[in-house]
């Protein structure tokens, strides 16, 4: 059994012990923003950026209309709020210490050896997760942060295995930047060598395809 | 058991293995497609090349991997993030992508 944040089911209270161990990872990181997050330093941004281009409507994926049932303010797109995130040195620096921290505070597992289902969004609340849960934790890590969840935008890819995997791209004036459960470093959407697919909508609570957007370079065998 | 990747392919599609009852495409599933059908790709076109110049030979190879190609793609489309619309809009991409990857012109078919 599993619980939603925003239901505040407390027969599992203990679940949340992942999301409280990230949350307090981030308290400490933010008294950190001044210094750099490890390696990937603000200056070392793209100074050109490049954007993927939506190309029409795609369907949406099952899994994620019941996320979206269940968790509808994690869907919700306030046409309000910037389309584009602005990256200063302090925000990247917060972007980069929720990418990391929760690639290491998640136990990644698939949802059917987790929970005997095929696919399940959700924030990985008891700790476990697969590819999207990550990037669905980090994006909620993210908003409450105080960056626009209209700028962020959950992604699918084919990755190096041939696979379908879903990545977090933050849609930034630096470019799409990719945040991915499977490396700590961030990485502008052309560099990640994956097969761009379709991501969530910047206007409506649905999904744009990517059209056959292409990252040329493949950087690891991950 | 030794499942035929044709085989996994149908019964991914068709959502039942033998007495295993519904079956989603799992991932390692997936993977395991794709690289047969890289392996068939690779094999054909080493075989080609030396014959017919490597143009026509990687030509050749996507001609002749069509079925191990097709095998993959219906298990792309049956798994958990991807549709068969997002998957009959990528193909070309797919196949350039393979192409230029048996010309070496890039490291991954992917």
């Amino acid at each position: 059994m599993r619980f939603a944040i925003s239901k505040g089911r407390d027969a599992v209270s203990g679940r949340r012990s992942a999301l409280r161990k990230v949350v307090a990872g981030l308290a400490v990181a933010a008294g950190l923003l001044a210094a750099p997050a490890g390696a990937q330093t603000f200056a070392a941004l793209p100074s050109v950026p490049s954007a993927a281009t939506a190309s029409g409507e795609a369907k949406p994926i099952s899994a994620w209309v019941a996320f979206c049932q269940a968790y509808a303010a994690e869907c919700a797109v306030d046409r309000n709020e910037p389309a584009s995130i602005t990256l200063t040195p302090a925000i990247w620096n917060t972007v980069v210490a929720v990418n990391k921290r929760v690639n290491k505070a998640v136990q990644a597992m698939t949802d059917m050896d987790h929970l005997h289902v095929p696919d399940r969004w959700d924030l990985a609340e008891d700790g476990i997760g697969d590819c999207e849960d990550f990037q669905l934790l980090k994006r909620h890590l993210l908003a409450e942060a105080g960056l626009p969840r209209r700028a962020m935008r959950m992604t699918v890819v084919i990755d190096e295995k041939g696979e379908g995997h879903a990545v977090l791209t933050l849609i930034t004036d630096r470019g799409d930047m990719i945040l991915d459960n499977k490396t700590n470093t961030i990485l502008p959407w052309r560099r990640t060598g994956y097969t761009f697919i379709k991501r969530e909508s910047q206007d409506s609570v649905a999904w744009v395809s990517l059209g056959r957007s292409l990252s040329p370079v493949t950087t690891a065998n991950r | 058991m030794t499942i035929r990747p044709l085989v996994l392919a149908a019964a991914i599609v068709a959502g039942t293995l033998p007495g295993l009852g519904p079956v989603p495409a799992f991932a390692g599933a997936v993977a395991e497609l794709h690289g047969a059908w890289r392996g068939c790709l690779h094999r054909s076109f080493g075989l080609q090349a030396s014959l017919s110049g490597r143009m026509p030979a990687a030509d050749a190879a996507l001609r002749t991997c069509r079925d191990a190609e097709e095998a993959y793609l219906a298990a792309l489309s049956a798994s958990p993030l991807l549709d068969g619309d997002d998957v009959a809009r990528v193909r070309p991409a797919l196949l350039m992508r393979a192409r230029d990857w048996l010309l070496g012109r890039r490291p991954s078919p992917i």
